[in-house]
């Protein structure tokens, strides 16, 4: 049985696959899809906040997970609003996400090796599910603070980006595939 | 923007690979310390269980002792006291003469007193109120008093420094090591005198226990069971004090312990 943060985790999972389906059609029936992006970054930023609100202990207690999100979100709007319209790439929210995300994620490292418990990472899912997370928001941040570069400046060199991109989220999803995959398995480890 | 095109994509992609892998190292790393953390945290339970087995062990190699302690001295002082009485009372019954009789019958009657006095000293010695209660100097006076009688052993008892009374709790504590250096060299160092001294100096306090007994090799303490050396220890260790000894073979020994005052001590 998942416990709250896995569950939150798969429904962020099969959210993000629900926006892909959705962007995917907007692109080809609309020829842009940013302004689905830029809703479901929000949203997507919210899980992760709430994600990390249940799995690391001390979030828990305050939940100070999810007053993260509701600032991020609130200044995902006024991002939105004010700066990079909800048509365009919202790059700013992006690179926001990512050191948020990263932070939180090393923040999560600390708490465990602080924590005085005998654990055994390696049949601990949220390990793998942080190391994933650091992994793929550390290289999508990189890419994502080019990306605006590279558009105004190497535009014929963008598939590189793109390539990274996709090897990045091909090697999470399998990760984070992995992990739900052995999940019982992985769980009873650790009891 | 041939330059730019030259330099930016390198610098890119090996950025990428770089941060690639700085994130495996971090992952790495946390693995490697939480597993060593994991070992240390298995260690220190272990040996936590190897302390609470060893004062466990400690607890009934003293419950031990001290059934023996009763048993030697059933046996060496109230047996022969009783055997005596009852001949007594056998040879008055037979006896004619009423002032012969009445010779023996003060005679027993002494006995009986003694016999008496012999119960209270062993009920004393192993109630902890009345030790808590008559304070360390007059307890161990007592204690030297009972070995003395029956024993053949010289026991000399001198306190250095005003007595300055300690917890209750402490005091019951240096009794019982007292006790126990007392019972080892009587017992097993089969030392023919035994000298104790009290110290009450202004920070610490400090007993010693010296023998002309057999002695033993001091590097095979460890090994050396049923001589209450752990218990002593674990108490030593409990009274924040140290634990000196002195010996050598067929040369004697000699103990010290050595405590600060603590805070609850009345000064």
């Amino acid at each position: 049985m998942l416990d709250a943060a896995s569950k939150v985790f798969s429904i962020l999972i099969c959210f993000s696959f629900i926006t892909e389906l959705t962007t995917n059609y907007a692109a080809k029936k609309y020829q842009n899809n940013e302004s689905i992006y830029a809703i479901y970054e929000l949203l997507d930023f919210g899980l992760t906040c709430l994600y990390f609100n249940y799995s690391i202990d001390v979030f828990r207690r305050k939940n100070i997970g999810i007053y993260i999100g509701a600032v991020g979100i609130f200044l995902g709007i006024i991002n939105i609003l004010f700066i990079q319209h909800i048509s365009s790439q919202n790059s700013f929210f992006l690179l926001f996400e990512g050191i948020m995300v990263i932070g939180m994620s090393l923040f999560a490292f600390s708490r465990l090796l602080l924590n005085d418990e005998s654990l055994h990472l390696y049949s601990y899912p949220h390990f793998w599910i942080l190391s994933i997370l650091t992994f793929s928001s550390s290289i999508t941040f990189l890419n994502w603070g080019l990306y605006d570069y590279f558009v105004i400046t190497l535009k014929n060199k963008i598939w590189i980006i793109d390539i990274f991109l996709l090897i990045v989220n091909i090697i999470s999803y399998i990760g984070f595939s992995l992990v739900f995959l052995f999940y019982p398995k992985l769980k009873h480890g650790n009891d | 923007m041939g330059m730019t095109e030259t330099y930016i994509i390198p610098v890119f992609v090996g950025g990428t690979l770089l941060l690639t892998l700085f994130v495996f190292f971090i992952i790495y790393y946390i693995l490697v310390q939480k597993h060593k953390q994991n070992k240390h945290q298995l260690e220190k339970q272990s040996l936590l269980f190897e302390n609470q087995k060893k004062i466990f062990s400690a607890r009934i190699e003293e419950q031990e002792n001290t059934m023996s302690k009763i048993s030697v001295e059933l046996h060496d002082s109230l047996v022969p006291k009783l055997s005596l009485t009852q001949a007594n009372l056998g040879l008055i019954e037979n006896e004619a003469s009423t002032e012969k009789r009445a010779l023996m019958i003060e005679e027993t009657d002494a006995i009986l007193y003694g016999l008496l006095d012999d119960v209270h000293n062993i009920s004393h010695s192993l109630n902890s109120n009345f030790i808590k209660n008559i304070g360390l100097v007059e307890v161990i006076k007592k204690e030297l008093e009972m070995l003395g009688s029956h024993k053949q052993t010289v026991f000399s008892f001198s306190v250095t420094g005003a007595y300055l009374p300690m917890e209750p709790e402490r005091e019951l504590l240096i009794y019982r090591i007292a006790q126990e250096l007392l019972y080892n060299a009587t017992k097993h160092a089969q030392a023919s005198v035994i000298n104790l001294v009290l110290t009450y100096e202004p920070a610490h306090f400090s007993m010693s226990v010296t023998d002309n007994g057999i002695g033993f090799d001091k590097n095979i303490i460890k090994e050396m069971k049923g001589l209450g050396f752990f218990s002593m220890q674990e108490r030593v260790k409990y009274l924040n004090g140290t634990f000196d000894i002195q010996t050598a073979s067929a040369q004697g020994s000699r103990f010290t312990l050595s405590i600060p005052y603590g805070n609850t001590d009345i000064n």
